[in-house]
């Protein structure tokens, strides 16, 4: 039971990580190396804000958040306004130097140690120690943030604008659409997004360090929401589903612990490029990049 | 002086993997348009091969880049014809084409590490013999590095002025125009790729000598391939040299003044400041409305 609990409340992380990818690449069309770099800011921000300064819980989450908004707006400015693989570039180099930094700056972030000892979650008063009560609080932010993103993406004017650039941006932009800010705007979303569930993920596991946020994090992502589906709500649900499932699956097989996250990577990997053949949209997806 | 040269060597060293990096994907991304990703895992594959053949199988050191080499061509041809090509027919879009590669990048890593395991392979063991030149101390590796960026100038310098770098370029710029003039756009296509994902095998065995051979090495080495083909310039054989020595002097010049802790995010702003204030690259000019990186 109490495994199940634990994967519960990494699905419900996870869904917030996906779906805000699949807002800036399902929906607005950008191609993101460096999600993970996001999450890992957040989880750092909450960790640090949390352990060496004692904020609150929430406000521990709203400083995440907010440091990701804030740090995405260096990447997007430049690189917005250029083609698509700009941004790629840009997302690629992002990942690759917060890799470092979290690495490196072993003052701020404890290095390859990483943070430990970052405390339960409280809420005015409520501490949420046991998985149980963990459990209702991812499934609750998950369902908030997919319930924001709903509202952005099928009835605001932002979501019909980053959809309209998706696309045709030309056409966007003879509509008065300002394709930089929307961009930049829907990015920062994306990410802090991330860090909110960063956040989640620091207090959860109570220790983080750099490996989960590398660029084979991003990566992993990117294929996990390509891979759901891109352009619909349900799309990374089902893409965080199959990273569930698929370990467990790999498991009955009795493949040998050592080998099993190579299998898996394979696999996903074969499933990124058969899926390019046969539905690029995904899964779960509408939306395809052409 | 002696810092003065002991940092133009280690320059002319890092440039030489850079290079041979930048214009082995900018043969592959400007003829084909392609945002070959997996141009990562050619670095490594080779890295590997040469560590097979030489350590594993006890071939000689030449032989055995020789044929790193040619496995590293035939696997970025191969990428291309079963993948690539295929997708295209397809009328798939360059992110579709993007999120292939990437898969192919992750089955490549992994299988990889299925097979050797994620520990780094050491291909010359023990401690490197050393060269002094004036007060300054370099490697082997090195010393073949800086040979490496010697022969990607001569070779690029010599495409330049050949018809078969003739043809690169034009089919690079139009496509369809190279067609119309009866350019065998299919062949160039192929010659780009062996070219290019030979470059790469090249580097990633050359690299291998000095840090091993480990299953993400292709990431890093394929980060600067691509800076040094952005920010170098549309050109697609003198701008990532000048892209890929650019970066280099940057790298070791941070590495001095500010210590090595900050060299990856010196080079990373300094991309973001390109994309900011100079998106052409170096060597850049638009000369047509097509050719503007920008909306």
């Amino acid at each position: 039971m109490n495994y199940v609990l634990h994967l519960l409340i990494l699905i419900g992380i996870y869904s917030i990580v996906c779906l805000s990818l699949n807002l800036l690449t399902g929906y607005a069309g950008l191609v993101s190396l460096g999600h993970a770099a996001f999450f890992g800011i957040g989880a750092y921000a909450a960790a640090i804000s949390a352990v060496k300064i004692g904020f609150p819980f929430l406000g521990g989450l709203v400083f995440a958040a907010a440091a990701a908004a804030l740090i995405s707006v260096f990447i997007s400015w430049p690189s917005v306004r250029l083609r698509g693989d700009y941004f790629i570039l840009a997302s690629f180099g992002f990942q690759i130097v917060i890799f470092y930094l979290m690495y490196n700056w072993v003052e701020l972030t404890g290095g390859p140690s990483g943070l430990s000892n970052i405390p339960t979650p409280s809420i005015l008063g409520l501490q949420i120690g046991s998985l149980p009560a963990y459990a209702i609080l991812s499934s609750v932010a998950a369902a908030l943030c997919l319930l924001v993103l709903w509202v952005v993406t099928e009835r605001s004017r932002l979501g019909r604008a980053f959809r309209a650039i998706r696309e045709d941006e030309v056409a966007a932009e003879t509509l008065g659409i300002d394709v930089v800010s929307t961009r930049m705007a829907v990015f920062a979303l994306a990410a802090a997004l991330a860090g909110a569930s960063g956040a989640l993920f620091a207090h959860y596991m109570s220790f983080i360090d750099p490996s989960s946020f590398t660029v084979e994090q991003s990566i992993f992502l990117l294929s996990l929401v390509v891979i759901g589906g891109l352009g619909t709500l349900r799309g990374p649900f089902v893409g965080v589903i199959v990273m569930i499932l698929l370990p467990e699956a790999l498991g009955l097989l009795k493949i040998p612990t050592t080998i099993a996250p190579s299998i898996r990577q394979m696999i996903y990997g074969l499933v990124l490029i058969v899926l390019m053949f046969w539905r690029p949209q995904g899964l779960a997806g509408r939306y395809r990049f052409d | 002086m002696d810092i003065g040269l002991q940092l133009l060597l280690n320059t002319l060293a890092r440039a030489g993997i850079y290079v041979l990096m930048g214009v082995g994907l900018s043969l592959i991304y400007r003829v084909s348009k392609v945002f070959h990703f997996a141009h990562g895992s050619i670095y490594t594959i080779a890295a590997y091969v040469f560590f097979a053949f030489m350590v594993q199988l006890e071939i000689p050191l030449l032989p055995a880049l020789i044929l790193a080499l040619v496995v590293s061509s035939a696997a970025g041809f191969a990428i291309d014809r079963a993948i690539y090509q295929p997708l295209e027919r397809h009328r798939s879009s360059g992110a579709t084409l993007l999120i292939a590669s990437l898969g192919v990048y992750i089955f490549v890593e992994n299988i990889i590490a299925l097979v050797y395991g994620t520990d780094t392979q050491v291909l010359l063991p023990g401690v490197q013999r050393t060269f002094s030149l004036a007060g300054a101390t370099v490697t082997g590796t090195q010393v073949a590095e800086i040979g490496m960026l010697i022969l990607v100038l001569v070779v690029a310098i010599w495409l330049r002025r050949s018809s078969v770098g003739l043809w690169l370029r034009s089919t690079a710029n139009d496509r369809t125009m190279a067609l119309a003039l009866g350019l065998s756009v299919s062949r160039i296509r192929s010659i780009a790729f062996l070219l290019g994902s030979a470059l790469a095998g090249l580097a990633g065995s050359i690299a291998s000598l000095d840090s091993g051979a480990e299953p993400h090495m292709g990431l890093k080495a394929l980060f600067v391939g691509i800076v040094a083909v952005f920010v170098g310039g549309p050109d697609i054989f003198l701008a990532p040299i000048i892209g890929g020595i650019f970066f280099s002097v940057l790298q070791v010049g941070s590495n001095y003044a500010l210590t090595s802790r900050w060299e990856s995010t010196v080079a990373f702003v300094v991309l973001l400041l390109f994309m900011a204030f100079k998106p052409e690259g170096i060597l850049g000019r638009t000369r047509r409305v097509e050719e503007r990186v920008s909306h």
